[in-house]
């Protein structure tokens, strides 16, 4: 065969293994902070892009823009500079009619944010080979940092440096994480932080991907004392009368129903302005704004959820989850997101929800979901036709199972694999009709020491067939060393769901 | 006029349409428009809908309501906007303070494209709410002043005027007051309207209503909802040579293709290569294609209608469609070709009546036996094409000095954009698997199959394994070769596989049972076809593919000795139509088992009586990916 495919390989047949030059690359990311006396704060980007390849570039490439969202009622926003240097060292200037300030598809349809503006820049003059640069500033009135810096870009950066400059009686914390995966330096002095980072690799694309706090190396800043924002939990969340028609009519049957068409109407009636607000911008004043307007931020619509429950009676608190960072000198600093913050309903109903997702309604202290199962049942028969006489049975997938794509997994893959830790036994009975046979009874197994193992045993006894499968992982993160093993055991286990059986 | 007049589509790839009604979240009960048209072609637009609200997902689409305006060429305000809450008749005035004007958000296309936000505020079901609002001026940029409303061809109107809508209408009101002396056509298009007319002096004013206008069962992959609902198209405009005259003139006054020094030593140096016409027509357009990025900056007056000139194209190096045509244009003429811009209207019909039906521009040259060739550098990066067989079946409007009729591009046969698979299968005794598959694809195939090497260069191996991996996971990749995505007009794109699958067949009682590998439809993604539903036996509308198609398989499939007797083969089958074909054979020749398959697809555009065929046709090649063969000794 290995003649054959030779012979049928075209002369001109260009060999993978040499296609590994990225198609573009960072020479530099640069951000720095700067916590003015004032309370103010300004942010610097920049950054040169080289062009290696047509498609990083051309067509419908998205290298070519670069979008800047801000709040002009609290920002200010500069461009220092702007400009594509072509491989011949000219250098083009990008022109005015190239900078577009816009509404930020974010607000769209959303009158209380559409204040905000983004400006569109088209970086022209692009060429192979080129660079382009863009430095611009950021000007915040307030201040205020609440960030998490994960260092991977969708190209490969030479350099990354990340810098803060606090002016004296400002503080902020910074807490870096996996700096161990990459080469860097830090420095800092009374209030001065720079952190640079070198030759990082770019993102991962691959599914089933961890997050970024175990991929990457990421660098925590914030202003913000746990304390701060531990006062948002007491925050007290009003009734909203003019709502309470709009309340009885989601009313149901039981609590549980009710609050479920309540988080149904806020999430799926009320527009998201994906925006990320600072612990400091939380208001119950935005509730009835929220509820009239038919928009807000994820904080607004938490806020929101938290009042229409009020207002049907239920007791209820918002935690809204911030991230603790390590102490620094007895003081703990904390991240704010309010994409993480919940709704807990006290009393009888104990649940916990979100705006944000209809499967997140749980139970307080349970974990989301349960991994442990045990199936034990007869099967009816039913099977698929292969041809002629050869049939498939096709076990079930139970509620909560495993399920992972082995498709998805390549032997090239570096990057971790994300699945959760499961524990499932089944044990079914089949009554098959007269005469057929299962074709490969027997034992199958595979075990990855630490990881998890697999078995399947199937055994025919006259009519009756009897299955009993266990798969056990014991790890949520798959190291790369392990995937090729973990993908050749997923490769059994979902075989060993199809029985193939001769009538 | 469209706003984007010369957007481009990107749409194209985007044919998943749902096959249901949509859910009516609200009523629209009565939709009125009247239209007042100044001798210069001004007009003063007045539009009264009330609308009412059915569910909350209705509450939330009219929590607002937007107006599109480009500043420079159109003005709107809103006049009135009054709720009416469900069991109160009277009403509640919306204040027309809160009215925000802003840039709409956009990507790829940044021309300051504006929006007017009312916001109405809370509403429940069974809440109804009705406005006015007001528009003078057209839709793209013109002058300075008063005279910036007027449309670019002076003292001419035209409208195309949807009667149908994803939401019941209970009554739609259309009035035009016009001048007798414009000689307005119009026509209705795919169904009927109650038209009047009433003279007044010099004026004469039509109206044309429809009732009960319900939203149609949409089928997937159907054509455009223009091509087949209710429409009204009207026109000043006395023939497309008028409009092509008028094209042409525009252009050539701004100056778009004037050739500046850069754009000549340009020229020169790519052409250095070329030995024929075809050559330096492709050399030129494909240099368009690829190094002018798809970016839509605004040139200020004239955006949108006007192409923007080699200096600012050449140094921007982006542009929508209309701008990329215009390099190629100015380039072929400073090559000594003939070379003009044309509109076209990317993935609908341009019915008759001349009204401006485009939302896309491309180029022609005319070669040296004197027709004009369409080129469309917006629409080849990557493909082996100078004009997307992708819009085949299209109308085009060239725009020449001597005025052109409105062309159609014609369908371009099957076999310029085939598939074609050859593999070599050996299956052993255990029911292993080793195969040596090759693909080849040229025209748009090619295109569709080398889109797996649009990402980044450090994810085509895994992107490539994948496509073997969706088949069977258990595929093990020995290796794989594959030409040079990066030159693409050197050859069709051709990758060669080498893998085997360990337990492949199913082995027992001296019988193997197994699908022929490469009949499982390897690249399902570059044979669109595939994804149509053919659940349904009839269809009601034309429907569309992504580009005629043909599928070659030539598949050799060496058996263990003594493994000679076929008990499950199918039988070869054939399907023939002018639409689509089919054909397949099995051959087995003692332990070798020769399979050919071959698909034909006709056409992009089908019409509703095509669909038996084609359907045909698509679950045979659907049926083969599944049919499992079994050879006994």
């Amino acid at each position: 065969m290995k003649k054959i495919f030779t012979l049928i390989c075209f002369a001109s047949l260009f060999n993978i293994a040499i296609a590994q030059q990225p198609d573009a690359e960072y020479n530099l990311i640069r951000k720095t902070y700067t916590l003015n006396a004032d309370g103010s704060m300004d942010y610097q980007f920049h950054k040169e892009l080289t062009l290696h390849a047509n498609r990083a570039m051309t067509a419908y490439a998205t290298n070519g823009e670069t979008f800047i969202t801000y709040n002009p009622t609290q920002e200010t926003l500069t461009i220092n500079s702007c400009y594509f240097i072509r491989p011949d060292g000219t250098v083009v200037t990008t022109p005015q009619n190239a900078f577009v300030t816009q509404l930020p598809s974010e607000c769209a349809n959303c009158a209380p944010y559409n204040h905000y503006r983004e400006l569109a820049i088209v970086h022209t003059g692009l060429e192979l080979e080129g660079t382009i640069v863009l430095d611009y500033t950021i000007h915040h009135n307030k201040g205020g940092i609440s960030q998490q810096i994960t260092l991977a870009e969708d190209y490969p950066v030479q350099r990354y440096e990340i810098i803060i400059n606090a002016a004296p009686g400002q503080q902020y914390f910074v807490q870096p994480e996996n700096l161990n995966l990459v080469q860097y330096t830090t420095s800092g002095n009374g209030g001065q932080y720079t952190l640079s980072a070198y030759n990082l690799q770019k993102r991962y694309t691959d599914p089933y991907l961890p997050s970024n706090s175990i991929l990457y190396p990421n660098l925590y800043i914030s202003t913000y004392t746990s304390q701060e924002l531990d006062k948002l939990t007491t925050i007290n969340i009003p009734q909203l009368p003019q709502a309470s028609s709009l309340v009885a009519l989601l009313r149901r049957s039981t609590p549980a129903e009710t609050i479920t068409e309540i988080r149904n109407w806020v999430l799926n009636n009320v527009t998201t302005a994906d925006i990320k607000v600072l612990p400091s911008e939380i208001s119950t004043n935005n509730i009835a704004r929220t509820y009239a307007t038919n928009c807000g931020t994820p904080a607004d619509k938490v806020l929101l959820l938290a009042s229409l429950l009020r207002t049907a009676n239920f007791d209820i608190t918002i935690n809204w989850n911030p991230q603790y960072l390590q102490n620094y000198m007895s003081q703990q600093y904390a991240l704010f997101d309010a994409t993480n913050a919940e709704v807990i309903i006290r009393g009888e109903e104990n649940l916990i929800i979100n705006p944000f997702s209809t499967s997140n309604i749980r139970t307080a202290g349970t974990t989301p979901q349960s991994n442990n199962i045990v199936c034990q049942k007869e099967l009816p028969w039913k099977c698929d036709t292969l041809t002629g006489h050869y049939v498939t049975f096709t076990l079930p997938v139970e509620d909560n199972a495993f399920q992972i794509n082995p498709a998805y997994i390549t032997p090239y893959r570096v990057a971790p694999l994300q699945v959760k830790t499961t524990n499932e036994r089944y044990h079914y009975t089949i009554q098959l009709p007269q005469g057929a046979k299962v074709i490969k009874p027997g034992k199958q197994t595979y075990n990855i020491p630490n990881v998890g193992q697999m078995s399947c045993t199937i055994k025919q006894d006259k009519q009756t067939l009897d299955i009993e499968r266990q798969l056990v992982i014991s790890q949520d993160i798959i190291n790369a060393d392990n995937i090729n093993l973990f993908h050749k055991m997923m490769l059994q286990w979902f075989t060993t769901q199809k029985i193939q059986i001769k009538l | 006029m469209k706003r984007h007049l010369f957007s481009g589509i990107l749409s194209y790839l985007l044919l998943g349409i749902s096959c249901t009604v949509s859910a009516q979240h609200a009523t629209t009960i009565f939709d009125s428009t009247t239209v007042m048209m100044e001798e210069s072609g001004l007009s003063h637009v007045e539009n009264h809908q009330r609308i009412k609200i059915n569910d909350y997902q209705g509450c939330k689409q009219y929590a607002n309501l937007t107006l599109d305006y480009d500043p420079l060429s159109a003005y709107v305000e809103f006049r009135e906007a009054k709720i009416y809450r469900k069991g109160n008749a009277t009403p509640e005035i919306v204040s027309l303070d809160n009215i925000y004007d802003y840039v709409a958000p956009a990507r790829l296309i940044y021309w300051g494209a504006s929006q007017k936000m009312l916001l109405i505020g809370h509403l429940d079901p069974g809440d109804e709410v009705e406005f006015k609002s007001y528009r003078k001026g057209f839709t793209y940029a013109l002058l300075a002043d008063d005279s910036k409303y007027i449309p670019p061809m002076r003292g001419h109107f035209y409208d195309i005027v949807p009667f149908w809508s994803d939401q019941p209408i209970l009554t739609k009101y259309y009035e035009l007051n016009i001048l007798k002396n414009k000689n307005l056509q119009f026509q209705v298009y795919n169904g009927e309207l109650k038209i009047d007319s009433t003279s007044m002096g010099d004026r004469i004013v039509y109206s044309f209503t429809k009732n009960n206008i319900q939203p149609i069962k949409k089928e997937a992959r159907m054509v455009a909802d223009n091509d087949v609902q209710c429409k009204l198209l009207l026109s000043t405009s006395p023939d497309w040579e008028t409009k092509s005259r008028w094209f042409y003139g525009v252009n050539e006054d701004y100056g778009s293709f004037t050739a500046t020094p850069e754009l000549k030593a340009l020229v020169t140096d790519l052409l250095k290569s070329a030995s024929t016409e075809l050559d330096s027509i492709s050399i030129l357009t494909h240099w368009v294609a690829d190094n002018m990025r798809y970016a839509g900056i605004p040139m200020g007056e004239g955006e949108g209608f006007t192409l923007h000139n080699v200096a600012m194209n050449l140094t921007d190096r982006c542009g929508v469609c209309k701008d990329k045509a215009s390099l190629l244009i100015a380039m072929l003429r400073a090559a000594g070709f003939e070379s003009y811009a044309a509109m076209t209207m990317a993935h609908e019909r341009i019915d008759r009546i001349p009204a401006d039906q485009f939302n896309h521009c491309v180029a022609v040259v005319r070669r040296h036996n004197g027709e004009l060739t369409p080129l469309d550098p917006t629409w080849v990066p990557n493909v082996r094409e100078l004009w997307s067989s992708a819009e085949q079946q299209q109308g085009y409007l060239p725009g020449t000095p001597e005025g052109c009729d409105l062309q159609v591009t014609p369908i371009s046969p099957a076999s310029d954009h085939y598939i074609k698979i050859y593999s070599i299968e050996k299956i052993n005794k255990k029911g292993d698997l080793e195969c040596i598959l090759t693909i080849t694809a040229e025209g748009q195939s090619d295109a569709a199959v080398r889109r797996i090497f649009s990402a980044q260069k450090s994810e085509w191996l895994y992107n490539l394994h994948r496509e073997l991996l969706k088949i069977d996971p258990r595929v093990q990749l020995l290796e794989v070769n594959h030409t040079n995505p990066e030159a693409y007009l050197q050859q069709p794109v051709a990758i060669a596989y080498n893998f085997v699958i360990p337990n492949y067949a199913i082995v027992a009682n001296k019988e193997i049972t197994f699908i022929p590998f490469a009949l499982r439809n390897i690249f399902a993604s570059a044979m669109p076809h595939l994804f149509f539903n053919t659940d349904e036996e009839t269809r009601q509308y034309g429907f569309a593919d992504n580009c005629s198609r043909m599928i070659d398989i030539t598949q050799t499939i060496l058996l263990p000795k003594g493994y000679k007797k076929a008990i499950n083969l199918p039988e070869d089958s054939s399907i023939q139509s002018a639409a689509a074909s089919y054909q397949g054979s099995y051959t087995l020749d003692k332990n070798t088992l020769l399979i050919n398959h071959r698909i034909s697809l006709n056409k992009r555009v089908y019409d509703a009586e095509d669909w038996p065929s084609f359907r045909s046709v698509v679950a045979a090649q659907q049926n083969c990916s599944k049919q499992y063969i079994t050879i006994t000794k």
